[in-house]
C-alpha cells in the first residue's frame, strides 16, 4: 500500500533536452494514474526517474512519503513492465517469474508457490518451461505482467504494455490489466499515447504535453472540463473543434461570436462570463458530438459546411469539414502543429450522410455546448 | 555461359588456395607418421603429401627424447588461466566501459583502443626490466599476469555489450539485482558469442606466443611448447619425423577446440562485427 509523489521535478538530458519540467502529481494508494501524451512528451522520462533508472535533475520523488533520490533501482521496490517486455531471453517462463523472487532471498517453496499463483492467475501454467522466444507477443505481454507483480511491489510502472499487440489482443489485455489492478489494488502508473487506453483504464488521467502536466482528473471531467485547448483537443475521438473568434455585442445586450461568416449568439451565462475579453483574441470549442444534422433535438443554430471528406464506421460517420471565412479566421495556419486551432473541423453524426466530399451541408449546433478559451488557450467556460 | 565459366575459375581459384593453406599440415601430419630417413627423401616429390608405412614410432621418440608432457601441461597451464582470468577480467572492464557511467571512462577507453595498436614487441624490454625487478622471471606468473588484461578483449566485449538489449539490465535492476549480479545472471549468458571469441582469440594468441617466454624463462621447468619445438629442432640428431610429430601434437588442441567451438566462435564474430 503506497503512495507517491511527484514534487516539482525536472529533467535535463546531458545533450540539454529539457524533457520535463516543474512536474507535480501525487498519486494515491492504490490508484490506476494514467500519464498520456503525444510521442516525446516526457512520460517514459518521468516513469524511469521515478524507477532508478534515471536521474532526477531537481525537485523530490516520494514513495510513502520517503525521498527516493538517491535509491537505486532496487531499493525503490517497484515494478516495470517494459514496452518490448524485455524478458530475459536466457530463461523460461518460470525463471523470469523467480528472477525478482530470487532477489528477495525467498525460499524454494514459496518462490514455487508464488509462481504458480501468479502463472494461474495470468493463464501462463502451460508455458511455465518455454523460452520467451517460444512465446506468442500476447504471451510474452503476460509474462512481463506476471514477473511484475510477483513480487508484490509498492508500486507498478507501466510503459505503453500494449503498444506492440494487435488492436484485438490490446482490447482484450488492457481489460485483463484493468481487472488485475483493481483486484490487486496496488498503485499503478501506466504510461499510454492513446487517449482512448487512458480513459477507460485510468482512476485518474494526468495529460502531458511538452514536458509539463497539463490537467489532472478523473477521466469524464478531462472530458467535460478541459483546461486548456491542449487537452481540449487530445481528449476524445476526435478531439474537441477550436476555432479563433471574436465577441460581438447584439442588440439585446448579449453577445455573440463568429464563425466563418456567420454570427451565433450566446447564452446569458457565457456572455457573462465572456464579458471582460470584448475586443480580445478568443478561442472557441465545440466537440464532435455536439454538431448535429439540422433537425436534432439540442440544435440552436445551423451553419452551412463544405465536405472535405466521410469517415464512414457503418453507425456512425465521422465529417470533416471546412466553412467560408475559415482561411481568414486562421490566418491560413492550418498546418497541423498549429497547436491553438484544428486543421479540420469534424463532426460526429449518426448513420451515413447523404452528401459527398466537396458538396455543401447545413449542420447543426449544440451552442450550450461551447468551450472558451483565452488567448494563451486557457479554458474560460 | 558467360557466368558458368567465371563460377568455374573462382572455384578453382578457391581450389588452388584451399591446397596451399592445407599442404603444410599435411606434410607435417605425413611426416609424422613415416620413418625419418623417407621425409627427407620424399620431400621433393607428391610423395611428401601421402604417408607410406604408417606408425606411431616418431611420437614416441619425441616423449623419449624430450619431455613433452612438462612442456605440454605448462602450456596447458598458462594458457588456461589468462584464458580464464583474461574472460573474467576483460569481460568486466568491457562492460564497465559499455553500460556504466563514471568519470573519465571516455578518456579511459580512448586509451585502451590506442593500446590496441602497440605490439608485445615494442614494450618487451621495459617489461622485462619491470618483471625482472619484481623478482618474476622463470615463473609462471610472468607468463600470466602480464597477459590477462587485453585491449583487443576488452575492445570486442564493449562492442557487443553495446549492442544488448538496455532494458534487460534495467529490468534486472528493478526487479532487485545488483550491478555484479546483473552482470552474473543477465550479461553473461547473454553473451555467450563474445565469450566463445575472446577465449578461441586468447587461446590462439597464448599457444603460440614465443617472444615473451623466451626472454623471461631460462629453465625448462616453466616452458612453454614452442620454446620446446625450438630446442627439440635443435637437438642433435635433427630427425624431420620427430619433430612433424611434436608440431602435430603442438596443433592438434588447437584445432579440437576450433572444432568445438566452431559454431559460437563464428556467431561471436559476426556479432561483433570483428574480421579475422
Ligand atoms: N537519453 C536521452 N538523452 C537525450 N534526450 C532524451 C533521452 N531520452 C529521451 N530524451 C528526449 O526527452 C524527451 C522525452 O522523451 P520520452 O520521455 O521518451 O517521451 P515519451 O515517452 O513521452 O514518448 C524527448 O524529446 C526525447 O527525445
Ligand atoms: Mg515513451
Amino acid at each position: 500500500m503506497s503512495t507517491v509523489s511527484f514534487k516539482n521535478i525536472s529533467k535535463i538530458f546531458d545533450d540539454g533536452t529539457l524533457a520535463v519540467t516543474a512536474f507535480d502529481l501525487d498519486i494515491a494508494d492504490g490508484e490506476l494514474m494514467v500519464l498520456v501524451g503525444p510521442s516525446g512528451c516526457g512520460k517514459t522520462t518521468l516513469l524511469r526517474m521515478l524507477a532508478g533508472l534515471e536521474t532526477v535533475s531537481s525537485g523530490e520523488l516520494l514513495i510513502d512519503g520517503r525521498v527516493v533520490n538517491p535509491l537505486p533501482p532496487q531499493q525503490r521496490d517497484i515494478a516495470m513492465v517494459f514496452q518490448n517486455y524485455a524478458l530475459y531471453p536466457h530463461m523460461t517462463v518460470r525463471r523470469n517469474l523467480e528472477f525478482p523472487l530470487r532477489m528477495m532471498k525467498l525460499g524454494k517453496d514459496e518462490r514455487r508457490q508464488r509462481v504458480s499463483e501468479v502463472a494461474g492467475l495470468l493463464g501462463l501454467t502451460a508455458l511455465l518451461e518455454r523460452k520467451p522466444r517460444e512465446l506468442s507477443g500476447g504471451q510474452r505481454q503476460r509474462v512481463a505482467m506476471g514477473r511484475a507483480i510477483v513480487r508484490e511491489p509498492k508500486v507498478f510502472l507501466m510503459d505503453e504494455p500494449l503498444s506492440n499487440l494487435d488492436a484485438r489482443l490490446r482490447l482484450q489485455i488492457r481489460g485483463e490489466i484493468a481487472a488485475l489492478q483493481r483486484r490487486m489494488r496496488t498503485t499503478t502508473l501506466y504510461v499510454t499515447h492513446d487517449q482512448v487506453e487512458a480513459m477507460t483504464l485510468g482512476d485518474r488521467v494526468a495529460v502531458i504535453d511538452q514536458g509539463r502536466l497539463q490537467q489532472v482528473d478523473e477521466p469524464q471531467n478531462l472530458y467535460a472540463h478541459p483546461a486548456n485547448i491542449f487537452v481540449a483537443r487530445f481528449i476524445g475521438s476526435p478531439g474537441m473543434n477550436i476555432f479563433r473568434t471574436e465577441l460581438h455585442p447584439t442588440e439585446d445586450r448579449g453577445l455573440a461570436i463568429d464563425w466563418g461568416r456567420q454570427r451565433l449568439p450566446l447564452h446569458a451565462g457565457q456572455a457573462h462570463a465572456l464579458r471582460k475579453y470584448l475586443g480580445k483574441t478568443l478561442y472557441a470549442g465545440l466537440r464532435p458530438e455536439a454538431i448535429h444534422y439540422p433537425d436534432a433535438p439540442d440544435v440552436e443554430a445551423t451553419i452551412v459546411v463544405k465536405i472535405e471528406s466521410i469517415e464512414a464506421l457503418g453507425h456512425e460517420s465521422l465529417l470533416y469539414f471546412g466553412y467560408e471565412g475559415r482561411m481568414e479566421e486562421t490566418r491560413g495556419d492550418l498546418s497541423p502543429d498549429n497547436n491553438m486551432v484544428s486543421p479540420l473541423m469534424v463532426a460526429r453524426l449518426a448513420g451515413t450522410p447523404d452528401a459527398g466530399a466537396g458538396e455543401s451541408l447545413r449542420l447543426g449546433l449544440a451552442l450550450k455546448q461551447l468551450y472558451f478559451f483565452d488567448a494563451e488557450g486557457s479554458a474560460i467556460c | 555461359m558467360k557466368r558458368w565459366r567465371i563460377n568455374g575459375a573462382i572455384y578453382l581459384g578457391l581450389m588452388v588456395l584451399a591446397l596451399v593453406f592445407i599442404a603444410p599440415i599435411l606434410l607435417m601430419v605425413a611426416g609424422s607418421l613415416k620413418p625419418d630417413a623417407r621425409v627427407l627423401i620424399e620431400a621433393g616429390s607428391w610423395r611428401a603429401l601421402l604417408p607410406d608405412s604408417v606408425s606411431l614410432q616418431n611420437y614416441g621418440d619425441v616423449f623419449s627424447r624430450v619431455d613433452f608432457t612438462s612442456y605440454l601441461l605448462n602450456s596447458l597451464w598458462i594458457t588456461g588461466c589468462v584464458v580464464v582470468l583474461g574472460l573474467i577480467v576483460n569481460a568486466m572492464a568491457g562492460y564497465a566501459f559499455a553500460r556504466m557511467q563514471w568519470r573519465g571512462r571516455d578518456l579511459l577507453f580512448g586509451l585502451v583502443l590506442m593500446i590496441l595498436i602497440i605490439p608485445l614487441e615494442a614494450i618487451a624490454v621495459p617489461l622485462f626490466y619491470q618483471v625482472t625487478l619484481w623478482g618474476w622471471r622463470d615463473t609462471y606468473v610472468v607468463q600470466i599476469v602480464p597477459f590477462i588484461a587485453n585491449a583487443f578483449s576488452i575492445y570486442l566485449f564493449h562492442t557487443y555489450f553495446l549492442g544488448l538489449p538496455r532494458e534487460l539490465e534495467e529490468a534486472a535492476r528493478i526487479d532487485g539485482a545488483g550491478v555484479l549480479r546483473t552482470f552474473v545472471s543477465i550479461i553473461v549468458p547473454n553473451a555467450r558469442p563474445a565469450f566463445a571469441s575472446v577465449a578461441i582469440l586468447t587461446f590462439l594468441t597464448q599457444w603460440g606466443a614465443f617472444l615473451w617466454p623466451l626472454m623471461v624463462t631460462s629453465g625448462e621447468a616453466v616452458r612453454p611448447l614452442p620454446l620446446g619445438i625450438a630446442a627439440f629442432y635443435t637437438l642433435p640428431p635433427l630427425q624431420w619425423g620427430d619433430i612433424f610429430a611434436f608440431g602435430v601434437m603442438m596443433v592438434a588442441p588447437v584445432l579440437l577446440l576450433f572444432l568445438v567451438f566452431q559454431k559460437w566462435f563464428v556467431r561471436g564474430v559476426a556479432a561483433t562485427g570483428v574480421k579475422g
